[in-house]
């Protein structure tokens, strides 16, 4: 078989056996490896060592049995691949295969497993972006029902929902939970500070700009700063630098970084936490809990003038202030690229790259091991308006698909809650940096973190990471509607299409797949479209869609590191 | 492994349903046992098993060509009409086809002899053993992603051999490719290598022309998800 030319080997619907390991499961032995491994943990040693003991007790049922689950490849999930999932099979018996891919195989595979029935994963750590599908497609596990009822005898006493932080974003309108958060990551600007605070580039950014050269408020100062290291600057230490950095290459990636949340940094949408109302991010109109139209016509903003201002501001940046290369780059190609020093700035920068910027020795790291780098809050589009969300988290949260054998759910839940529970999950914070527990956020550990850190620390202590906010429920079927982000807008950066024709097909070709499932029911809050109503007619309503503003460059503004924390986060 | 450009005989097509003598669609595959294979003018294997039905359940016509294989990926993306198989769909190459997904499910692991101790409780512990794999195949791209040693060879042939040889500890492959060449191999009967670990899924797939009819991947996308849903799919892949 092939992949991109090159083959790709294998057949067969039946999973393989293992070798039988000579593990002495769950020994004392095995437990104090348990306990070396995971430490520090901010349970007492008597406590971490119970919960391990309660893993061990309540896995016996399912010893020897064989388990697959999946997940997207992040440094977080890699510890658990390698390290959390290897010392959970020696403690249980449960021979268990944590495997890695790509976020879109993720996608596709658990859309496959939910549309054919065909069982592929025991479980699957899968964004909270898709809660709306879960919630209205009935196909995966209500976990709140799920641990009352048959998954009871297999649920952590000490599991301790109430400290999750991304609880919320997995949460349906029903109220109950349908998938249990592993992993959590922002989106913020990242910068390099040693750069901005340098006095001769302070002069020069004021000469040439009238204003200090700091962490940009709004876009026209992201703009600014883009065009003064990549035009004006242009070499630094003997190296070229830019003062902006993205990704264009057409593929599934390219549409995360236009539905996590662009659309709304720019102004899209309505005012509303965690997402507008009565129009969300995705430009998706919703009444009640029914998905309404997407495009302008049907009072959605899709295709309103902040989105086509959003990406025309995203194609101009990459055209102009990223490296050239930056343009057939993707997700996983792009993510590293400011680590290796040439970067100034970067508007949406996911902190699950925490992690890898922080390794000793790069071109961003201080000899002491401290970042030259921060994070800061996002800067915002000129419709953004307070009130609105502003920018992206989301939860990789495990998902059980309806139709698993129930004795492979509760194995595979078994894995789920240890890899989360309180006994490893400070450890697996500090490995990954994707914090999901408070207890963990607020730990002694963090705080001697914090430092090298950049800036995590200080934004999950903060109330402010409450207006980082996932896709929301809204979106009725993830799987289907996220290849229109892409494919549309990557043919816009091909310079193949105008944006405003780009967007306009988009909204159109939400509404019909909303119009289908309208047809099709779903078993929840299916969308029922709105009439087509000519543009006035949502102009008056005095929500998004709003119209386009006569000047969409205010004044550049910024402000200090310091200020930023005190005023946003 | 390589075969050269041929295309069918029309002896062949003469035997066909009607709508299969229509050949609208040219379906591409590369020599690939034991999914596709050409055999004294005739392809077979299974992933042709389970495409000729596909296309004849949904009432499209079609006829088989072999080509290279870097050849069919390239035709799939520039001829409309055409379609190449059995593609793994992912990331990388989503933008460039319209898709049919899953025509099987793929379960990769590592092989080991009959004899040897290796035990495996995750993949990364194999990060000590010598591995080999086919050469460009997703497997062995896969270990090679994750910093795995992979020794590649030109054919699964010689990758048998050589775990038969103990040049490598463990041959990472798919579960039927690893049963059909290990048949071909007489110093295997009765001592086959056993699987020790497996790491991954993949979704094999029908990658097509992006111009193709909406409608007719439609059909073919629904025919896939039927037969799935009535065990015939899973039949085929399982060689019945």
């Amino acid at each position: 078989m092939i992949r991109n030319g090159k083959r790709l080997a294998g057949l067969c619907f039946s999973l393989l056996a293992f070798a039988q390991y000579a593990h002495a499961q769950g020994s004392p032995d095995v437990i104090d490896k348990l306990m070396k491994e995971f430490s520090p943990s901010t349970r007492s040693k008597e406590q971490q060592r119970k919960e391990f003991e309660w893993f061990r007790d309540a896995a016996k049922p399912y010893k020897g049995k064989s388990i697959m689950v999946v997940s997207e490849t992040i440094d977080t999930h890699t510890y658990e691949s390698e390290v959390i999932a290897k010392l959970f099979s020696e403690l249980t018996g449960i021979q268990l295969v944590h495997e890695l891919t790509g976020e879109d195989d993720v996608v596709k595979k658990i859309e496959t497993q939910v549309r054919t029935g065909l069982h592929l994963y025991d479980a699957y750590i899968n964004d909270s972006d898709l809660i709306g599908w879960h919630y209205r497609a009935g196909k995966v596990v209500n976990l709140t029902d799920f641990m009352a009822k048959e998954g009871k005898a297999v649920t952590l006493p000490t599991l301790d929902l109430k400290d999750f932080i991304g609880t919320s974003f997995t949460t349906a309108p029903d109220g109950k939970l349908y998938q249990l958060p592993d992993q959590q990551f922002a989106n913020l600007y990242w910068y390099r500070k040693d750069w901005f605070d340098r006095p001769d580039l302070q002069k020069k950014f004021m000469d040439i700009y009238k204003y200090k050269l700091d962490v940009p408020v709004n876009w026209s100062a992201y703009e600014d700063i883009a065009e003064f290291f990549t035009v004006h600057v242009k070499e630094l230490d003997g190296q070229k630098v830019y003062g902006h950095m993205d990704y264009g290459r057409k593929d599934p990636s390219l549409g995360w970084r236009f539905s996590d949340a662009w659309l709304s940094m720019a102004g899209a949408g309505d005012k509303g936490l965690p997402n507008g109302k009565p129009v969300d991010e995705w430009g998706i109109r919703v009444e009640g809990c029914a998905p309404v139209g997407a495009s302008v016509e049907r009072g959605g903003d899709m295709n309103g003038p902040a989105a086509v201002y959003s990406v025309t501001k995203f194609i101009e940046w990459l055209n102009k202030y990223a490296p050239p290369e930056a343009k057939a780059m993707d997700f996983g190609t792009a993510g590293s690229v400011p680590s290796k020093g040439n970067i100034a700035q970067q508007i949406f920068w996911y902190t699950a790259f925490t992690a890898s910027m922080t390794k000793p020795n790069l071109p961003v790291t201080n000899a002491d091991g401290s970042p030259k780098w921060r994070m800061a809050p996002s800067p915002r589009g000129a419709y953004w308006q307070a009130g609105m969300k502003l920018g992206y988290q989301d939860a990789g949260a495990w998902t059980l698909v309806k139709g698993t054998p129930l004795e492979n759910q509760k194995a595979a839940w078994l894995y789920a809650q240890f890899a989360v529970s309180k006994a490893v999950s400070l450890k697996k914070t500090l490995v990954g940096l994707t914090p999901i527990r408070e207890s963990d956020i607020n730990s002694k550990a963090m705080t001697d973190a914090a430092p090298k850190l950049g800036g995590l620390v200080e934004f999950y202590r903060s109330p402010a990471r409450k207006l980082w906010t996932p896709t929301g429920t809204n979106v009725p079927d993830y799987p289907n509607l996220a290849p229109l982000w892409w494919s549309n807008i990557g043919a816009a950066i091909r310079g193949e299409v105008p944006v405003q024709t780009a967007l306009n097909t988009m909204a159109e070709q939400a509404d019909t797949i909303m119009g289908q499932l309208e047809k099709t029911g779903m078993t929840k809050c299916a969308p029922k479209l709105n009439k087509k109503q000519p543009l006035d007619f949502w102009y008056a309503k005095g929500t998004a869609p709003f119209p386009k503003l006569s000047n969409e460059k205010p004044k550049g503004e910024t402000q200090s590191y310091e200020n930023s924390l005190k005023s946003s986060w | 492994m390589k075969t050269a450009l041929r295309v069918l005989g029309s002896s062949l097509l003469l035997s066909l349903p009607a709508y299969a003598q229509q050949a609208s669609y040219t379906l591409y595959f590369a020599d690939n046992p034991p999914f596709t294979l050409a055999e004294n003018g005739k392809e077979k294997g299974v992933a042709i098993d389970i495409v000729g039905k596909l296309f004849e359940r949904a009432k499209l016509g079609y006829k088989f060509q072999s080509l290279p294989l870097a050849r069919s990926m390239e035709d799939a993306k520039s001829k409309p009409l055409t379609c190449v198989f059995p593609v793994q769909r992912a990331q990388r190459n989503e933008a460039e086809y319209a898709w049919v997904s899953p025509i099987f499910v793929a379960n990769s692991g590592l092989f080991v002899n009959k004899d040897s101790t290796v035990a495996l409780t995750t993949l990364s512990d194999a990060k000590k053993l010598k591995i080999g794999a086919l050469r460009g195949s997703g497997d062995a791209e896969y270990l090679k992603g994750f910093g795995f040693s992979v020794e590649e060879a030109n054919t699964q042939d010689q990758n048998v051999k050589k775990l038969l040889g103990k040049q490598i500890d463990a041959w990472a492959t798919d579960v039927l490719s690893a049963k059909y060449f290990v048949e071909q191999v007489d110093a295997y009967k009765g001592q086959a290598p056993r699987a020790v670990y497996t790491f991954r899924k993949s979704l094999g797939s029908l990658a097509c022309n992006t111009k193709m009819p909406k409608a007719d991947i439609a059909k073919l996308q629904k025919t896939v998800d039927d037969m799935i849903k009535d065990g015939s799919l899973q039949k085929l892949a399982a060689g019945s």
